[in-house]
């Protein structure tokens, strides 16, 4: 370093006292940002949690759970799949819908891992998969995987830190990320120090947050903002194909699932044909390739509806069925769970 | 490594603390190391080709040096030019040519099965093989060659201006690698205030605006016409926020280095003619083109026929430089027009020797800037087809809600900033502060940048 002569001051005392400024300006960030409260939009604090919280109060196990994101919270109705399914096994069915408005397959694994935590587990699970949560992009994953944590926040949990990692969840600071700058900071903290994460972490979804930065509902939206609205906000759609955070949690909650008896079905949600492909080709075909090693590995196969079994009038922002497209949905599934249910041999527990 | 990831916010603290800790010989090996490792991020495979390019130059540079005949030096330097070519057309432009020589013989009836290059386009390439090609002509038009293989291999390489330029000048950047370097606080402030700045104006300003821009130009028919405007306006914004952002940290890690990288830009939206935009925008690739195209081609020397020729020819290639791309092509063509006709009306009327009074002067700014813009609907528009439905809709005023209108605020502060007296010369004020409250600003935009980006997001002339 070089050295100071008596009559020239010291060259690093600048950079020094600028870096100081600069980490203390960080510090003081910090603080004054863990101070800012969002408002709820959309979405709910701690879903996930209070979903499992209806499965363990339920008054008796559930014969069907379906677990998934938005698609299937808002697609599938459980008072038509256990009537017409009851119809045709002519016997009561018990279904329970514990899909999340938001959440990813991270959340799935999540809210897998604590219903069978409490002991009771149903007799067939149906586990939603689509382009959107499975192929998704470093940063969608972790946004998605944020929400899930936080949906979870009373499971202990550890997390992988990603190169990347860090800096995202710095960024999840960001008014439009969805979270409160606490979480962010708890994560970033987490990440730094390579601890198990116990999460207590609050979420605050604010998804209109891209709506209304373009201006209007997130009903208004033609369809390609809805599905391109995470590529548009600078994600490329180059995913990680068959290994990624939502990936591996999809394949943890199948053998969690399976360890327990449960029989497993994947389920692909159907979307308007006046909807976007997810994202872009790249996008698309790491979805393609992702399903194809999970269907290889597991034996499972993919229930997809029959393309046309639900017009676009049903969905109310291309992607999410209406009541009327989650009742035609449901309908159909309802066969697919009576012939599951049929197959399955072991009785539900009381 | 992008200068906007988490990566060079490492790299750079690193960097420099390694880099002045060092002095003479180390510190440039260290400067070399840093740059190549800088490059390696990105895809280390590709390092032998900046080495490649880099061995050409110099082993060309040399043998200059040492040879008088005139046909020698000829072969010498025409050799240097077609290597240097040579590698810019096998990995940037193969499948170019290929696929357009493949449309021309289906066109004409001729099915051909042409083989394609699966290669990517490496980082930078164009960049640093036009800056290590001039090199070797400034030496063959005389100017001494370098004797150190590492100062010119840093001269090709150092990592600011690795990428995206600015494209150095070898008898602008050499000297300073050979001179005993010491860290100036002026020069360490205003480092840290163009790194910011540059930092802002991509992650924030630039990253905001492509959010609008991406979702109008995948589809400009589902916009009005209004919207189509916003859009091309606010892309004008985005490519100048975008690439001045990147040279603004280029030249302030230089700056961080004890380097003066060449300024880039000069307020170009305030050009009041196609000339003048070209003597602000992209300063180091136009001026490149001049030396050493658009004169050697003849210049103006050759009547006016001669001149638009050359000038059509050099705005052409320069186009063709940016990309692969026929549109890229037209974008360049079309300047070529814009100066042609500059020059026709110039001829015409005659040199003025007065400068245009101010209300003139403002009408002239305003047109340059919306021929500029058009210039942009081409280099930005992916096909030939979003370019005619954004043509169609830019006249079409009839209808359709007017989306982007937040976008429209941050366009008018773009430009309001253009306009931004240079008298206030934040950065000459920011240099002025005590050392702590440069930091504090500093983090204060640091702040601004975690929570205003909307995405990680390259560059748009990193894929050039």
């Amino acid at each position: 370093m070089g050295s100071a002569s008596p009559t020239q001051p010291n060259p690093l005392r600048q950079p020094a006292w600028i870096a100081l400024g600069f980490f203390i300006a960080l510090v003081a960030g910090d603080r004054l940002l863990a101070r800012v409260k969002l408002p709820r939009v959309y979405g709910s604090t701690n879903e996930c949690r209070w979903k499992c919280e209806l499965y363990e109060s339920a008054p008796r196990t559930p014969d069907v759970v379906f677990i998934g994101s938005s698609y299937e919270f808002y697609g599938v109705r459980p008072d038509i799949i256990d009537a017409e399914a009851g119809a045709l096994l002519g016997r009561e069915v018990f279904s329970l819908n514990l899909a999340s408005s938001a959440a990813s397959l991270l959340t799935e694994s999540l809210t897998v891992r604590r219903m069978l935590a409490a002991g009771r587990a149903p007799q067939v699970a149906y586990l939603g998969v689509s382009p959107r949560g499975a192929a998704t992009t470093r940063r969608e994953w972790l946004v998605w995987g944020m929400r899930g944590l936080g949906d979870a926040r009373d499971l202990p949990l550890t997390v992988v830190a990603d190169g990347d990692m860090l800096w995202e969840s710095l960024r999840m600071a960001a008014f439009r990320s969805n979270f409160q700058f606490q979480d962010v900071r708890l994560m970033t903290l987490n990440v730094l120090v390579g601890a198990p994460l116990v999460p207590v972490m609050k979420t605050e979804h604010d998804n209109r947050g891209w709506a209304r930065w373009i201006g209007g509902d997130r009903r208004d939206l033609p369809a390609w903002d809805v599905t391109r609205g995470l590529s548009a906000m600078g994600v490329d759609g180059a995913a990680l194909a068959a290994d990624n955070i939502n990936g591996r949690a999809l394949r943890r909650a199948v053998d969690d699932l399976r360890r327990a008896g449960v029989v497993v079905r994947l389920l692909e949600m159907p979307v308007a044909g006046s909807a976007a492909p997810p994202g872009m080709d790249s996008q698309q075909s790491a979805y393609a390739a992702f399903l194809d090693a999970l269907t290889r590995e597991t034996g499972l196969d993919v229930l997809r509806p029959p393309p046309g079994l639900v017009p676009d009038e049903h969905f109310f922002d291309h992607l999410h069925l209406g009541p009327d497209g989650a009742a035609l949905l449901s309908r159909w599934l309802a066969v697919d769970v009576a012939r599951t249910l049929g197959a399955s041999s072991r009785p539900a527990e009381s | 490594m992008l200068f906007n990831s988490p990566a060079f916010a490492i790299f750079l603290p690193v960097m420099l603390l390694v880099y002045w800790a060092l002095r003479g010989r180390p510190r440039q090996w260290a400067l070399l190391a840093g740059s190549y490792f800088f490059y390696s991020v990105w895809d280390w495979r590709f390092t032998g080709l900046l080495v490649l390019s880099t061995a050409i130059d110099f082993v060309c540079g040399r043998v200059l040096d040492g040879c008088a005949a005139p046909r020698r030096r000829k072969a010498i330097v025409t050799a240097s030019v077609i290597a240097n070519l040579g590698i810019l057309a096998g990995f940037k432009y193969f499948n170019f040519f290929r696929d357009s020589a493949a449309a021309l013989l289906s066109a004409c009836g001729f099915g051909a099965d042409l083989p394609m290059l699966h290669v990517i386009l490496p980082m930078g390439i164009s960049f640093y093989t036009f800056q290590s090609m001039s090199y070797t002509i400034d030496v063959y038009r005389g100017m001494p060659a370098e004797r150190s293989f590492i100062a010119f291999a840093t001269y090709v390489t150092c990592f600011p201006q690795l990428v995206a330029g600015p494209i150095m000048r070898a008898q602008d950047l050499l000297p300073q690698l050979h001179e005993e370097r010491t860290l100036a606080q002026a020069d360490f402030s205003t480092g840290v205030f163009r790194v910011f700045r540059g930092l802002f104006k991509k992650m924030v300003i630039a990253d905001s605006l492509s959010i609008y821009v991406d979702m109008v130009f995948a589809d400009p028919g589902d916009f009005s016409g209004i919207s189509c405007w916003i859009a091309l306006y606010a892309y004008a914004f985005q490519i100048y926020m975008d690439f001045s952002g990147y040279t603004d940290v280029a030249v302030g890690a230089g700056y961080m280095l004890g380097l003066r990288m060449t300024e880039n830009f000069n307020l170009p939206y305030l050009a009041a003619s196609p000339s003048e935009f070209w003597r602000r925008w992209h300063i180091t690739l136009s001026t490149w083109l001049r030396d050493y195209l658009y004169i050697p081609l003849g210049g103006s020397r050759s009547g006016l026929r001669r001149t638009m020729r050359n000038l059509f020819l050099t705005m052409a290639l320069g186009g063709l430089w940016h990309g692969a791309a026929w549109t890229f092509v037209a974008w360049g063509v079309y300047h070529g027009v814009l100066l042609a006709a500059q020059r026709l009306v110039n001829a015409w009327r005659g040199p003025s020797p007065v400068a245009d009074p101010f209300p003139l002067r403002a009408l002239k700014v305003l047109g340059m800037f919306h021929l500029t813009c058009l210039g942009w609907l081409l280099f930005r528009a992916q096909d030939w087809a979003t370019v005619q439905v954004m043509l169609a809709r830019l006249v079409d005023f009839s209808s359709g809600e007017i989306r982007g209108k937040r976008i429209v605020l941050i366009v008018v502060a773009c430009a309001l900033a253009h306009l931004l007296p240079g008298a206030w010369r934040l950065g000459e004020r920011f240099v002025r502060l005590p050392a702590f409250v440069q930091g504090s600003l500093a983090g204060v935009c640091m702040w601004a940048l975690i929570l205003l980006n909307p995405g990680v997001k390259a560059f748009i002339y990193f894929q050039f």
